[in-house]
């Protein structure tokens, strides 16, 4: 695993993690959407997880925080469009096409990093499929399930407290948001249809009526508990061993179909630093591993 | 300021961010502080309480780094057999021997919350390279004065019933997944080993009062056994001074959910941190060891 700073000013921190075995190549890589506010964190340990497995199926897996959130600079408040975020997900994109040669990437990502890399694959030729995990389907609904933990929280708290809620920015469970990003995020929907690439979506059983498969659309129903509205559950680690493991060998058959279809070579030799056996190592294309923070 | 990975220990599988104030504001000679996970959360800290943290330490002058312990966060779990050795503890002495070598640092404080400030406290009753530790809701025992001021305290609170009943109606518990029951016997306390004692700890912040680490214990209202300031020195016998501060936070919760308290623990954090390593007495020990 690599780790290193990328994008515009080096604002974006990314872990790239190399192929591994027979099957390892350039045109295999990933690049994992992870979700937005405490389900960051809630998610992490079960994506890296996620993304070493994937390496053991001969695929490159590029892990990134958006600014803002996690190790990237920034604070969340910062953010005030909904496009600054799918311009990291392209920069991602271009810096795993940079660093492991390939032509296009399979966009996995998980709640609302779902809805954003399918924002982002309507409008970017650089990605050949999608992994959707639990995506937020109704940005409405959505967010009025995190302010109503929030609210919850907040009134069974030991004493009367209040956050942050004025016209330019909500506190909503421990991160603050600009309005206008909330505004934007209410309003933008996941729109499958608008999609013309391979996808593959992964959600409870219960809410398998949401979506309508056809050849280019694939859905595995799981049998998961929806802990992301549970009060309860606001600080537990998010792991789903067994549904990893299903969306891995589902991402390693979507790549060999891609294959026998051609979507995904010749890929490009560019500036390479995975160990994969069919790349040459070079330590030039390593991005800067500090950068300065405003 | 400006944020550098640095990678070191065993392969370079461990995994660390360190934040670097400008060189205008820099406080020479100051020691780093180093931030150890906080129960499984990675390295950004309970609700990204770690990177606020580090970053005002940054504008205030310090150096700080957040550190993912082996086997958490993106760090690579250690893989060689060490018998009983407490893995964090050699997993952050070869942090310092890193920084000691690359940033030519010689003089660390240690920081960390619930487990991480279990960890800290070992840290630093053995290394004498610590000179200061900052303990988040970390080792506690009940005391009498809990009994009274919480749990006979609440039973003349309003409040208490309230939310009692709320809790009761809302967050009845609710069948749930294996892996979910797996993750919240990882996050329980078991860690914390059974036979230390009040007086084992006692002893330990003797001496590190002794050997002149200053300390400061924060406890906030969310941490189930404790309540009040006045416990610190029911615990230990041990009174709150300049140098062994502590304070409790009424308002917050365990692992500061709420932006404002968040920032207010920071506050704190940062003003003993630049009280305690002025320019000033930084320049005058680099004096006195040259």
């Amino acid at each position: 695993m690599t780790p290193f700073f990328f994008g515009s000013k080096q604002q974006l921190l990314g872990m790239l993690h190399h192929a591994r075995g027979r099957k390892a190549g350039a045109h295999r890589t990933v690049v994992i959407c992870p979700p937005i506010g405490h389900e960051y964190i809630r998610s992490h340990w079960c994506l890296r997880l996620l993304a070493r497995q994937l390496t053991r199926k001969g695929i490159n897996v590029l892990r990134f925080d958006y600014r803002g959130i996690g190790d990237s600079a920034g604070t969340n408040q910062q953010t005030t469009a909904l496009d600054q975020w799918h311009q990291d997900v392209h920069t991602a994109i271009d810096c795993a096409c940079t660093k492991t040669g390939c032509r296009n990437v399979m966009l996995l990502g998980l709640r609302y990093g779902g809805t954003i890399a399918s924002a982002v694959a309507s409008q970017s030729d650089k990605v050949s499929s999608l992994v959707l995990w639990e995506p937020v389907i109704d940005p409405v609904q959505y967010l009025r399930s995190l302010r109503a933990i929030h609210k919850q929280m907040i009134d069974l708290w030991a004493c009367r407290i209040k956050t942050l809620k004025d016209e330019t920015h909500e506190e909503i469970l421990g991160s603050i948001y600009n309005r206008g990003l909330l505004a934007e995020i209410e309003n933008t929907g996941l729109d499958l249809d608008s999609i013309d690439q391979p996808q593959f979506i992964v959600d409870s059983y219960d809410r398998r009526g949401r979506y309508t498969t056809n050849e280019m659309q694939r859905f595995m129903p799981t049998d998961d508990e929806d802990s992301w509205s549970v009060l309860k559950m606001l600080e537990t680690g998010w792991l789903r061993a067994s549904t990893s493991r299903q969306i891995v060998l589902m991402a390693d058959e979507m790549f060999r179909r891609l294959e026998q279809f051609e979507q995904l070579g010749p890929y490009s030799v560019g500036p390479l630093d995975s160990p994969s056996p069919m790349m040459p190592v070079s330590t030039d294309a390593f991005a800067p591993a500090s950068r300065a923070v405003n | 300021m400006q944020e550098s990975i640095i990678q070191f220990g065993p392969q370079n599988g461990l995994l660390g961010i360190l934040t670097t104030p400008n060189e205008s504001v820099m406080v020479a000679g100051a020691p780093i502080a180093v931030i150890i996970n906080a129960g499984i959360v990675h390295r950004i800290g309970p609700f990204g309480l770690h990177v606020n943290l580090a970053r005002q330490l940054a504008s205030a002058g310090y150096r700080t780094l957040r550190l993912d312990l082996s086997g958490l966060g993106d760090s690579l779990p250690r893989t060689e057999k060490l018998g009983g050795d407490n893995r964090a503890a050699l997993d952050v002495s070869d942090a310092l021997e890193h920084l000691t070598t690359h940033f030519g640092a010689d003089r660390f404080v240690m920081l960390g919350l619930c487990s991480g400030a279990f960890n800290a406290h070992h840290i630093a009753l053995n290394d004498s390279r610590i000179v200061g530790a900052v303990f988040i809701d970390g080792i506690v025992f009940r005391t009498m004065g809990y009994f009274w001021r919480h749990t006979v305290g609440r039973l003349f609170t309003p409040r208490f019933y309230r939310n009692a009943i709320k809790r009761r109606r809302i967050l009845k518990p609710k069948p749930y997944g294996r892996e979910d029951a797996g993750v919240e016997l990882l996050e329980s306390e078991f860690f914390f080993a059974d036979d230390i004692g009040k007086d084992k700890i006692a002893d330990d912040l003797k001496a590190m009062l002794k050997r002149d680490v200053s300390m400061l214990f924060i406890y906030t209202d969310g941490y189930d056994d404790v309540c009040g300031r006045k416990q610190f020195r029911e615990m230990y016998g041990i009174p709150p001074s300049d140098q062994l501060q502590v304070e409790y936070f009424e308002k917050s919760e365990h692992t500061f959910r709420v932006v404002e308290n968040r920032n207010v623990a920071c506050k704190r954090i940062v003003d003993w941190y630049r009280e305690r390593y002025s320019a000033a007495s930084c320049e005058a020990f680099e004096e006195a060891t040259v």
